[in-house]
């Protein structure tokens, strides 16, 4: 993951201000021109004697409420487990939306639905200050390790085709459907184009503009073990249990799977 | 002197022979067993790791999601290991009638999923208990239920589907450890039995039982070790969820080690687990069966 190596990498001053491959991982969550990223914050529990890794916010708590709120209303999702029931669900017509990211675009397209479809901006956290309404998820990182023989040619290769190559970003579009994160990208042909499939949306363009809005989060090194334990938690807060119950066990589970 | 050198080189020879076996077996079991012991002492992430004691055996008390895992794995033994052996003992001694009909036709058929791999027919159980699959389906054909039942969303089902997943993969092997001990038992016992006016379940219980004991007892033994190292149906159908109902320790030592930032000592502690916890359930095993006259 990119984050898990940030805390090793160059000095900030060693990059340009508009280097091209700092501006691709800034898209990817983090941004190499600020100062190396802080040890992961910890908050302050108030009750706790160990120091909180997860601790109520203003963010937190509301998106937990929100969430529960939607699992208690059983009526207007479709619990589905595994992808082709996943898949299946809206490509059938059975669900009318699904929230979810960009690599979706293949599956949908491939239902033969044309016009019945189009992309909408994600709904946000009202009264959340920086709420908004593009969000990011999953992702993958390149490495270049620096006890390779050819790392400077791999840097360069990386920099000019992954962070500069605004043609090459068009041609993966429309030959692979990898929709890419550069910015400079989106004035390329390919991520111009409507789709008739989606009612003549310049859907590549939405999704660009959207990603330019996305805030950077830093997820830390332990993406994996908070997931699993706010999912673990998930099943309790759609029986309506406590928000705050659920923020403390998130944490102790944490801090446990941290050590 | 010549009987001297000869025994020698048979020794050599002997030892010879043997050599490549004892090399492999030195280099991918018994080297690892002693790293991963080595291991279960170490703490830290990944290759940063250092000496920690008594530390992760500290850790193990202390975490609730390994907790969770060692009661849903326990769970599995105590519930799904008696169903299916009982199921076995059945089947076989049913079948070991030669009066049925087909029975060929069902020893096939009970084994036969014994012959599947283990992902491809958890797929299938997954896809059989899907919110819209054949389960729901038929019950609600049935008239059973009116709304579906989500097996695989709901801590109590999920455990019901992974019982019945290895049920089904299972019985059918134990079956036949069954059958081929019948073979062995004297059928004149039987027809002494019942001249002497034994009824049919009496016979089973006081005469097939009995003189299955030594086999119950590797089924058991081999059903105890099996479970404890439940993975690939819970990785497949439910990947340990829904909200960890259904992780096993097996589950919990992959995340450990792959999905989380790596625990290598950690996750080593947690397979000591298993190790002590069958050491300590087959002994059990042995002395519960273990003859009691002198």
């Amino acid at each position: 993951m990119a984050e898990s190596n940030q805390r090793k990498i160059a000095n900030p001053i060693d990059l340009d201000e508009d280097d091209p491959f700092a501006e691709l991982t800034r898209i990817m969550g983090f941004d190499p021109r600020k100062l190396a990223s802080p040890e992961p914050k910890v908050l302050v529990g108030a009750n706790s004697a160990k120091p909180s890794v997860v601790a109520p916010t203003a963010s937190n708590v509301p998106a937990l409420e929100t969430y529960a709120k939607l699992l208690q209303a059983t009526d207007i999702y479709k619990p589905v487990a595994g992808w082709n029931e996943y898949t299946g669900a809206f490509v059938s017509g059975e669900t009318a939306a699904v929230f979810t990211g960009v690599w979706m675009t293949a599956t949908i397209k491939a239902a033969n639905q044309s016009g019945k479809w189009g992309v909408a901006p994600i709904p946000k956290l009202a009264n959340v200050e920086g709420a908004t309404h593009a969000s990011n998820l999953g992702g993958s990182s390149w490495y270049v390790l620096s006890s390779s023989a050819e790392k400077d040619e791999a840097v360069d290769f990386l920099a000019t085709v992954w962070g500069k190559d605004v043609d090459f970003y068009q041609k993966i579009l429309v030959g692979q459907g990898a929709l890419g994160t550069l910015l400079a990208a989106r004035d390329g042909p390919a991520f111009k184009a409507s789709d008739e499939y989606f009612g003549g949306q310049p859907v590549w363009q939405n999704f660009s503009d959207w990603l330019a809005a996305v805030p950077p989060v830093n997820y830390g090194i332990f993406t994996n073990e908070v997931d699993a334990a706010i999912v673990a938690q998930l099943p309790g807060l759609a029986k309506g249990g406590s928000v705050d119950d659920a923020i403390t066990a998130i944490d102790t589970q944490v801090k446990q799977q941290m050590q | 002197m010549a009987q001297a050198k000869l025994e020698r080189s048979e020794q050599i020879n002997g030892w010879l022979f043997v050599a490549p076996a004892l090399v492999l077996l030195g280099v991918f079991m018994a080297y690892p067993i002693l790293w991963s012991l080595w291991m279960s002492f170490q703490t830290g992430k990944g290759m940063n790791i250092s000496f920690g004691g008594l530390t992760n055996i500290m850790r193990l008390t202390e975490d609730a999601v390994f907790l969770r895992a060692l009661r849903n794995t326990l769970t599995f033994l105590v519930v799904q290991v008696p169903i299916m052996l009982v199921l076995a003992l059945l089947f076989a001694s049913a079948l070991n009638d030669s009066r049925l009909w087909g029975r060929s036709f069902f020893r096939t058929a009970i084994f036969l999923p014994c012959a599947t791999s283990l992902v491809a027919y958890s797929i299938l159980f997954k896809s059989m208990f899907a919110n819209d699959g054949v389960i729901n389906d038929f019950l609600r054909f049935a008239g059973i239920i009116s709304d579906p039942i989500p097996w695989l969303g709901d801590p109590f089902w999920a455990k019901v589907v992974i019982i019945a997943a290895i049920t089904w993969r299972w019985t059918g092997y134990n079956m036949i450890f069954y059958l081929a001990a019948l073979q062995n038992i004297d059928r004149s016992i039987y027809e002494a039995a019942r001249i002497d006016g034994v009824p049919a379940w009496g016979r089973f219980w006081y005469l097939t039982v009995p003189m299955l004991k030594p086999v119950i007892l590797f089924t058991s033994v081999i059903s105890t070790i099996g479970t404890l190292q439940l993975f690939d149906e819970v990785n497949t159908i439910t990947l340990g969820g829904p909200s960890d109902a259904t992780l096993t320790l097996s589950l919990y030592i992959y995340n450990l080690t792959f999905k989380f930032m790596p625990s290598l000592g950690y996750a080593s502690t947690v397979s000591y687990v298993i190790v002590v916890l069958v050491g300590v359930l087959s002994f059990l095993q042995f002395m519960v069966a273990r003859d009691r006259r002198r």
